[in-house]
């Protein structure tokens, strides 16, 4: 409906009945018209003015019902084809996702002023440029990766742990264009410091914390900070860190193509049973992860038992030991042990197949999966597209829609700043 | 019986919304999981660290079930993930425009009233607004809780007070004026809003000030800076 329609009827219902005749009431009766006239999305979906800024997904058009004759690729390009290009919205939601900020003026003129929609696109594609080269695109990534680590230093460093160390690098890396396996396989100066008034990341290395040995560094994987942060009983909370933040899913990890009903569940994990400690292979063990009575354990655990091993000698404030330093949940809280998780004759493993031996091992195996580089491109979909966080709010993004970007970033070696400069610039983010 | 109908009708009409937001639904609760087995919790949960689940669809593979009814109302997977959705503005972005945008306290206004920017600057305004708390492995809020919309609606309510000041200037618009004449300018709402204003805009928020001389424009310019920043 017309906004200026709209607001007119209101007044003259008001003035009909009489009764919003003070002008308090009848301000916030238009207030109330005004909000409701403009544009205010909702749910992420849709809106119905075609100005709105939103699409309209759903309809009440019956061809769109399932089991109509309209194919569901067809459904979907007749809903993604109510989209309108508006490169002033989509300045504005890159300059907030880029910069942290809205854009200037000057800048919102240069996409009004521009004479068709060819100059639009050149003048909001140059921008964009000029936004990911700016000093406030690297803040904005490390605030990325804060959120995405869930991690940031609060108040007085402690210990000789930096918490903003990790997502420091993870933007150093995102920053400079270097390949985003690094994250996994550097082995020095994975804890720089930035500098705003020169925009520079200053290369350095992680100082040993409090009461640590020194170690080998792999990546973030070794961050004393990150070790802190999520240290918790067998370091399940680690490995979960890892699982979830560069696989963007939640353990399971991996299935069996042939599940095995089991207890009350079904065995559905990839690696065999008895690969992980429990009753059946070990009278002693302390944690029973062959355990079928209330859940199948093993259906995560499989999984979680042949990482946590290489996790277990960072303490709670990120020094790393010479022995274990994570406890069992059983009376006592004793430290844990290797064997508390896998039989001794079982090697670590990434996934079913890939065995490891060290953290090192861990770090290429994950630079290799093809998973991890989808999570990436995924994590800059989501965060470009105002989706939330692809595992905790559930936000997962079809393989179909992201596959060109990420055939992209793999090939082009990983940069995630590329990904992000091709995101921004899509046909999918400058149409509303 | 007609009572009994209209329940209906709106527990359906909520039931229809809520689904519609499903997606989205963790985010109200800061990512915090709201309960259900298919949303066990993320790396910020749980006291002995993990969490058992009974998890029955191969993660992150596309096959997560999907729900029917949802792909009525919001469209299919591949239809949400290229739509747009309604983030919720970071503080830090909040901070920057009400500085750029000169809306830091130099209106006049009631008498013991406070300004937008002194209720940004309040103490508990990071929380309700959705702040990250990292001590706690909780990230920025994505999505805006019912909390941070009514913050953030209080900041611009009362931020509308320095936007019609006589010395109105915003550092990122040199030169524009937000009102000329008793009148909108399209420039001046274009700076507001961080995107180019339409005439309906302009016509609008105009509209505002000839229903209501004397508070009309304020009244125009909270609703617009809600309307144009509840979504990031």
């Amino acid at each position: 409906m017309n906004r200026s329609a709209e607001a007119e009827r209101v007044t003259k219902r008001e003035e009909g009945t009489g009764t919003m005749r003070s002008g308090a009431l009848r301000s916030w009766a238009w207030l109330v018209a005004l909000a409701a006239a403009l544009p205010l999305p909702g749910c992420g979906s849709a809106e119905d003015s075609p100005n709105s800024g939103r699409v309209n997904a759903p309809t009440n058009d019956p061809s769109e019902e399932p089991g109509s004759s309209m194919t569901p690729e067809e459904q979907i390009q007749k809903i993604l084809d109510q989209r309108k290009t508006d490169y002033g919205e989509a300045l504005r939601t890159a300059s907030l996702k880029l910069r942290d900020r809205l854009p200037d003026f000057a800048e919102i003129k240069q996409i009004e002023n521009a004479p068709d929609e060819a100059a639009k696109k050149a003048a909001y594609e140059k921008l964009v440029d000029e936004m990911i080269a700016s000093p406030e695109f690297s803040r904005t990534m490390i605030k990325f990766w804060k959120d995405t680590f869930r991690i940031g230093q609060v108040g007085q460093i402690q210990n000789n742990v930096n918490r903003d160390a990790a997502p420091t690098f993870a933007a150093q890396i995102t920053v400079e264009g270097r390949n985003y396996t690094e994250l996994f396989t550097a082995t020095s100066n994975t804890c720089p410091t930035y500098d705003a008034e020169t925009n520079t990341f200053q290369p350095a290395n992680c100082p040993l914390p409090t009461n640590a040995v020194e170690g080998p560094t792999v990546g973030i994987l070794t961050d004393p900070g990150l070790m802190a942060q999520y240290y918790a009983n067998m370091a399940f909370r680690r490995v979960r860190f890892v699982q979830e933040t560069f696989v963007c899913s939640k353990f399971p990890a991996e299935y069996s193509t042939n599940p095995v009903p089991m207890g009350n569940g079904v065995y559905t994990a990839a690696m065999p049973f008895t690969s992980i400690t429990g009753k059946e292979n070990d009278p002693d063990a302390r944690v029973d992860f062959h355990d079928t009575k209330a859940t199948v354990c093993a259906n995560c655990h499989a999984n979680l038992n042949h990482l946590a091993p290489l996790f277990l000698n960072w303490d709670e404030n990120g020094a790393l030991r010479n022995s274990p330093q994570v406890r069992v949940p059983i009376p006592g809280e004793p430290a844990a042990r290797r064997r508390d998780f896998i039989p001794d004759s079982e090697p670590l493993a990434w996934r079913v197949g890939k065995t490891i031996n060290d953290m090192a091992g861990l770090g290429q195996a994950l630079a290799s999966d093809p998973d991890v580089a989808r999570c990436a491109v995924n994590r800059i979909w989501n965060y470009a597209m105002s989706r939330g966080d692809i595992v905790n709010d559930l936000a997962t993004v079809p393989d179909a829609v992201t596959q060109p970007y990420v055939d992209q970033f793999v090939a082009s070696g990983m940069k995630l700043k590329e990904t992000i400069r091709a995101v921004f610039k899509s046909e999918d983010f400058t149409k509303f | 019986m007609k009572r009994t109908f209209l329940t209906l009708l709106a527990i359906t009409f909520a039931a229809l919304s809520s689904s519609a937001c499903d997606d989205t639904a963790d985010s109200l609760t800061n990512g915090q999981p709201t309960g259900g087995t298919r949303t066990p919790q993320g790396p910020t949960g749980g006291d002995d660290g993990y969490h058992h689940n009974d998890g029955i669809s191969a993660p992150g593979s596309g096959e997560e079930v999907v729900d029917p009814v949802q792909v009525r109302v919001v469209g299919s997977p591949e239809v949400t993930s290229r739509l747009h959705g309604c983030g919720k503005m970071t503080v830090a972005s909040l901070d920057h425009l009400l500085r750029s945008r000169g809306l830091n306290g130099g209106g006049q206004r009631p008498q013991g009233a406070q300004s937008g920017r002194q209720i940004f600057d309040a103490r508990d305004t990071p929380a309700a607004l959705g702040a990250a708390n990292y001590d706690g492995r909780v990230p920025e809020a994505p999505f805006s809780s019912t909390s941070a919309i009514s913050k953030m609606f209080d900041i611009f309510t009362m931020a509308a007070y320095d936007a019609v000041a006589e010395n109105w200037e915003a550092p990122a618009c040199p030169g524009v004026r937000l009102l000329e004449g008793g009148k909108f300018t399209r420039d001046g709402l274009t700076c507001l809003m961080g995107k180019p204003a339409t005439e309906e805009h302009v016509a609008i928020a105009n509209d505002a000030i000839a229903q209501n001389p004397t508070d009309g424009a304020k009244i125009a310019i909270a609703a617009l800076l809600a309307a144009a920043h509840t979504c990031q």
